[in-house]
């Protein structure tokens, strides 16, 4: 107990440092995982669809700890204590590792890195007779006891309780892990798109909103939307709802023509730029897809556009970025997908200026979808790490003048499993 | 029981003979030996008759000097076979298992085949959910399972569903591991397993009954018809039950005990008929056999781990028929020329419904209706007294057409054809008391398919594919006396993805077009140990096999709960598999067996589903012969072993070793004509999920009853 108050207020202190969320509470799996060996400043994500890992590296990518939680930790009940479709969310707060395990386990884990702590585990639905998984997407840490998840799943199921009816934010309690029973629906954002089908007439189905990730900025959390029909055929142009964490009020800003534009991440270097991936849908990628950055006043909750690249406007570029890791407001890294077979060609990471649309090619992977991960950046060093199925995780450097130089690689047991993400933590 | 069970259990070359007629040999000597050359070979011609009986029955019931009486005296004249546990090739790993007899009550398939060394069934949750047969560290499909001669899955259509199979419908179950014998191989990576269709032994009429936990019940007649030149048997029945047992439940928290409960199952309710008829009718030197089995399945399904529906459903129905004519013509001196002609016909219908997406990721509203149609010609020729070839020729054509009406885009049917041919030589001979058999075999498959499906929402991806497999295997045993037979073999198997893997099934497995074939290469070394006096009969094996697989298939759990094929670049399997079967008079019984198996994946790691070890053992003691009103009574209890399993890969997601125990009674009144019987199932209430994390049901009882009542 001596221990686990002394974490506690260890942690407690250094977010206040930081100006982040305290920690409070009893975690109720104390001494479950051994404490991270040192500070980390990424968390790397290991998985195959599967299951799934975490290993942890310090702010020049040494290793902390090589798989420091795994989805065979514990013995498996009904489901793994990870499963293979796990996330982090797109902010943390300082010392505590908050676990998304998403679609089919909808349980929101947060763990002190110091203690080794389980601080609690929080289920995003209640139970539900047609099986709905929630699929909590992201969470926001909005006071030490406020925060809110997306749900980016959609209850099909008429009349249900608003507890199982997703396309929302729902709030827990992070000091004691329950839920509020607060809820922001997103699903007045849905408009009808028309559906094609091979042979006769297009259609009009609902687009239903998904929200994807959220970013607190001041007291408005900006929430991604994708908008896609219950079978995936279409989407409609791409939302952002901005949410107010006080009155729970909601507006939208128009992202169109873009689609599918659920990822966010905050401009590194900043506290209220906000780039949007859009990734078009499969029928018409091209022309929908893109990156937009966004200014959102956190007193107000204004949006304002301040950069947009769309591919559209640049037709030599040819195919989709898959993954985007923005570096200032004018640049961003990009992946271009080869494909997914093992005959087609490799990926390219791209360097991309929003402004000029001209694209660097930094290295080709050996194999197609080796890069089909998620990087980060770390604007205070210039570091950039970037997993890379076929060599491990590739550590390059941004020079103060802008160019990306190839470094070396890390090497990650991950248990066995390919890395697929590395997230910056605070 | 001495006597039946060594049969069953033991050489069945003699039982195959039996099951073909059931006469004695005096009346069909001619008859039975020439199809007992067209199965098997023919080996005793070459050989020295022996005068040594297998074993003489000590006191025969009527069943015993029906059945077992033509065995004796088939050993009489034609010598005592080499060692083995197989009807059909006495270098083979494969082990005969006999359902008639068992002491169990409510016993299905998953059970009988518990009893098999090499083999697990692997099952998505309780009773009336899918289960199927991995044989050697083999995955799922690698396994080919056969009607007698006819293919009811294996590498085309994918693996088999066995709890739609009535066990009420079979008389035995072979199994073979790695490489199975020509007569009967496909090329599978894993073996065959072999269902072979209850035979009509008398005229007779068999109803049963039992009900059990979760309001299971069950309810077939049996009846068989022997007379003149025909065999007949049938069997009609129905199976009902709510499967609403309890299980444990951590709502996803495992972290947090705080919120777990006691669930209790829903949606997994069913009803299964069956139909099963096979008609032997001898014509001349030949026999004409018709075969038909008919199942359907109707009920909820429950969804696996923490997402559970009441709203998803599944009707499945599947037709099984074959027609084939045999006949054996002299060709001179011993020699005999032996034809056999086949025609097949399999349909699968499964309409699955889940409205709101809870079994898969999106609504589901299905109708998929599998054709196969096949037709196969087989020439077996004595060369000379020591050398007898085999070719076999066989093509066979799936149809998959599949609807899903929530689908804004059909899937147009699938095809895929298969055909090719084997052919094997048998070199048998005896030097003094050591007899020895050769057998190589090669095959060539041609593999061709073309289908569409859905891709990317909205798109049709088209797959159209051409490969040739070729694959073969070596067997030899040497048996230097009797009781003793060293067997070994080298083979390679070879399979083309099935359309399960390939398309996925809606439900449990996701589509996967991009799965490359696979092959293996492997091999085996083993001694079949036979033993028998007249208080005491004993027949047992040990074998150890390694084998290498090249870009094997395996269906990997994804985090929907639902499996996907993908291809692994090497695996190594090698292992121990033992079994044994003894018999103390009418008095005690003891079988077992246990499998030693180390998988090893490119980077090391275990593969999935594969315990290091697994094991079996029932002890089963009776009174014995006990006058009119108690025929017989049995008391037994039985240990199913599994070892701890990883249920993915990197070693990851552990499911502990665990160890069901199951003991009941039965009784035989009224001179063996009233059977009644009384059994309890996971008696330590082990329970636990299965490799998709649905759960199982643990503890549960089952009572039956059965009348047999026998004409003139």
């Amino acid at each position: 107990m001596k221990k686990l108050v002394l974490g506690a207020s260890l942690a407690a202190s250094l977010s206040a440092c930081h100006g982040a969320i305290e920690i409070e509470g009893t975690p109720r799996g104390a001494g479950a995982l051994s404490p991270l060996s040192a500070e980390a400043k990424f968390v790397v994500r290991h998985g195959d669809y599967t299951s799934s890992a975490f290993s942890f590296l310090d702010e020049n990518g040494e290793v902390v700890d090589d798989t420091w939680i795994h989805s065979g930790s514990t013995p498996p009940g009904l489901t793994a204590l990870l499963s293979g479709d796990t996330d982090v969310p797109t902010r943390m707060e300082r010392g505590v590792f908050t676990i998304l395990d998403r679609y089919g386990v909808d349980v929101v884990t947060r763990i002190d890195m110091r203690t080794g702590d389980v601080l609690g585990q929080v289920r995003t639905q209640g139970s539900s007779s047609s099986a709905f998984s929630s699929n909590p997407n992201d969470v926001a840490y909005v006071s030490a006891t406020s925060a809110w998840v997306t749900r980016y799943s959609h209850n099909t199921m008429p009349g249900v309780d608003a507890d199982v009816q997703g396309s929302d934010l729902i709030e827990f309690d992070p000091s004691t892990m329950l839920r509020t029973g607060a809820r922001v629906d997103l699903s007045p954002l849905s408009v009808d798109v028309p559906v094609y089908p091979v042979s006769g007439p297009p259609t009009s189905k609902p687009a239903r909103v998904r929200p994807h990730n959220v970013i607190l900025v001041g007291g408005y959390m900006a929430v991604g939307l994708d908008l896609l029909t219950d079978g995936f055929e279409s989407a409609a142009p791409g939302k952002l709802a901005i949410v107010d964490a006080g009155s729970r009020a909601v507006t939208s800003f128009d992202l169109a023509p873009l689609t599918n534009c659920g990822s966010l991440q905050l401009v590194p270097g900043t506290t209220d730029h906000i780039a949007v991936t859009c990734k078009g849908w499969y029928e018409y990628p091209t022309p929908a897809s893109g990156v937009v950055v966004v200014r959102l006043d956190g007193s107000t909750g204004v949006a304002t556009e301040i950069g947009r690249y769309a591919q559209s406007a640049f037709p030599s570029d040819d195919g989709v970025f898959d993954a985007v890791q923005m570096l200032d407001d004018d640049e961003f890294l990009g992946v271009h997908l080869g494909g997914y077979g093992p005959t087609d060609p490799p990926d390219d990471l791209v360097l991309v200026n929003i402004g000029t649309g001209a694209r660097t090619t930094i290295f080709t992977s050996a194999h197609a979808s080796d890069l089909l991960v998620t990087m980060a950046y770390d604007a205070a060093t210039g570091l950039v790490l970037m997993p890379d199925k076929s060599v491990g995780i590739r550590r390059m450097h941004r020079s103060a003048s802008g160019a990306i130089t190839n470094d070396s690689v890390i090497s990650l047991r991950g248990h066995g499993l390919p890395a697929v993400s590395v997230t910056l933590l605070p | 029981m001495a006597q039946r069970r060594l049969e069953e259990g033991d050489s069945s070359r003699p039982l195959l003979v039996r099951e073909s007629f059931g006469l004695t040999l005096r009346r069909t000597a001619p008859i039975l030996a020439a199809l007992a050359i067209l199965a098997t070979g023919g080996w005793a011609r070459a050989e020295e008759p022996t005068e040594e009986p297998v074993v003489a029955p000590e006191e025969p019931s009527s069943e015993d000097e029906r059945g077992a009486g033509a065995t004796v005296e088939a050993h009489a004249s034609a010598g005592l076979p080499i060692a083995a546990r197989n009807s059909l090739d006495a270098t083979a790993a494969g082990t005969s298992i006999a359902i008639e007899g068992r002491p169990q009550s409510g016993e299905t398939l998953r059970e009988v085949l518990a009893e098999a060394p090499g083999a697990r069934v692997l099952a998505t949750g309780a009773l009336g959910q899918f289960n199927t047969i991995t044989l050697r560290g083999a995955e799922l499909g690698q396994t080919s399972v056969m009607l007698d001669d006819l293919p009811l899955g294996g590498p085309d259509v994918g693996p088999v569903d066995l709890s739609l199979l009535p066990i009420a419908a079979f008389g035995s179950v072979e199994v073979y591991r790695g490489g199975a014998p020509a007569w009967i191989s496909d090329g599978a990576v894993g073996g065959v397993l072999r269902l072979m269709p209850r035979s009509a032994d008398a005229t007779y009429f068999r109803p049963h009954a039992d009900y059990g936990s979760f309001r299971t019940a069950r309810a077939f007649v049996d009846a068989g018809v022997s007379e003149g030149r025909l065999r007949l048997a049938s069997s009609f029945g129905i199976t009902t039950s709510r499967q609403d047992f309890p299980f444990r439940n951590e709502n996803g928290t495992l972290y947090d005990p705080s919120d777990d409960f006691t669930a209790r199952q829903r949606n997994a309710q069913f009803t299964q008929r069956h139909a099963f008829t096979s008609a032997r009718v001898r014509i001349g030197r030949g026999e004409l056999h018709a075969v038909y089995l008919g199942v359907a399945r109707d009920g909820g399904y429950p969804g696996a781990g923490i997402r559970r529906t009441d709203f998803a459903s599944q009707a499945v129905v599947q037709n099984t028929a074959a027609l084939s004519w045999s006949s054996t013509h002299a060709i001179g001196g011993e020699k005999h020329i032996r034809f056999q002609a086949r025609f097949g016909a399999n349909t699968y219908r499964n309409q699955f419904r889940d409205p709101f997406g809870g079994v898969g990721l999106g609504a589901t509203d299905s109708d998929d209706r599998t054709k196969v149609f096949s037709l196969r010609a087989a020439t077996s020729i004595d060369v000379t007294r020591w050398l007898e070839a085999t070719a076999v020729l066989s093509g066979r054509r799936d149809g998959v057409d599949r609807t899903n009406h929530v689908d804004a885009i059909d899937d147009p049917p699938a095809h895929r054809w298969a055909y090719g041919g084997t052919v094997e030589a048998r070199v048998h001979a005896r030097i003094g008391r050591t007899r020895f058999e050769l057998r190589p075999s090669y095959q060539i498959q041609q593999n061709s398919i073309r289908a569409s499906f859905g891709a990317n929402y909205g798109m049709l991806e088209h797959i159209a594919s051409s490969r040739t497999l070729h694959t073969g295997r070596v067997g030899v045993v040497v048996s230097p006396v009797e009781a003793l037979a060293i067997q070994a073999s080298f083979y390679r198997g070879a399979r083309a993805p099935g359309l399960l893997e390939l398309f996925g099934n809606r439900s449990t497995v996701v589509a996967s077009p991009d799965v490359l074939p696979e092959s293996s290469v492997g091999g085996d070394v083993g001694l079949t140990v036979r033993a028998s006096h007249t208080q005491y009969c004993f027949v047992g094996e040990l074998r150890g096999f390694a084998q290498t697989l090249d870009d094997v298939i395996v269906l990997i759990p994804t985090s929907q709960y639902q499996a996907r094929a993908a291809n692994l670049p090497r695996a190594t399997v090698m292992g121990i598999e033992s079994s044994a079967h003894l018999t103390v008079g009418s008095y005690f019984d003891v079988v077992m067996q246990w499998n030693g198996t180390r998988t090893r994946d490119d980077a090391g790691y275990q593969l999935t589903n594969r315990p290091s070890s697994n094991g079996y053992l029932r002890a089963t003691g009776g009174v014995g012969p006990h006058g009119h009103v108690l025929s017989d009574a049995r008391l037994y209890v039985d240990a199913t072993h599994v070892s701890r399993t990883f249920l993915a890969p990197s070693e990851l997601k552990v499911s502990p070793a665990r160890t069901f125990v199951g003991l009941g009674v039965e009784m035989s009144l009224f001179s063996n004509s009233l059977l009644a019987s009384f059994s309890v199932r996971d008696v330590g209430n082990v329970g636990g999920t299965d490799f998709l994390g649905y759960p199982l049901s643990g503890r549960s009882w089952s009572g039956s009853v059965s009348y047999r009542k026998e004409f003139e």
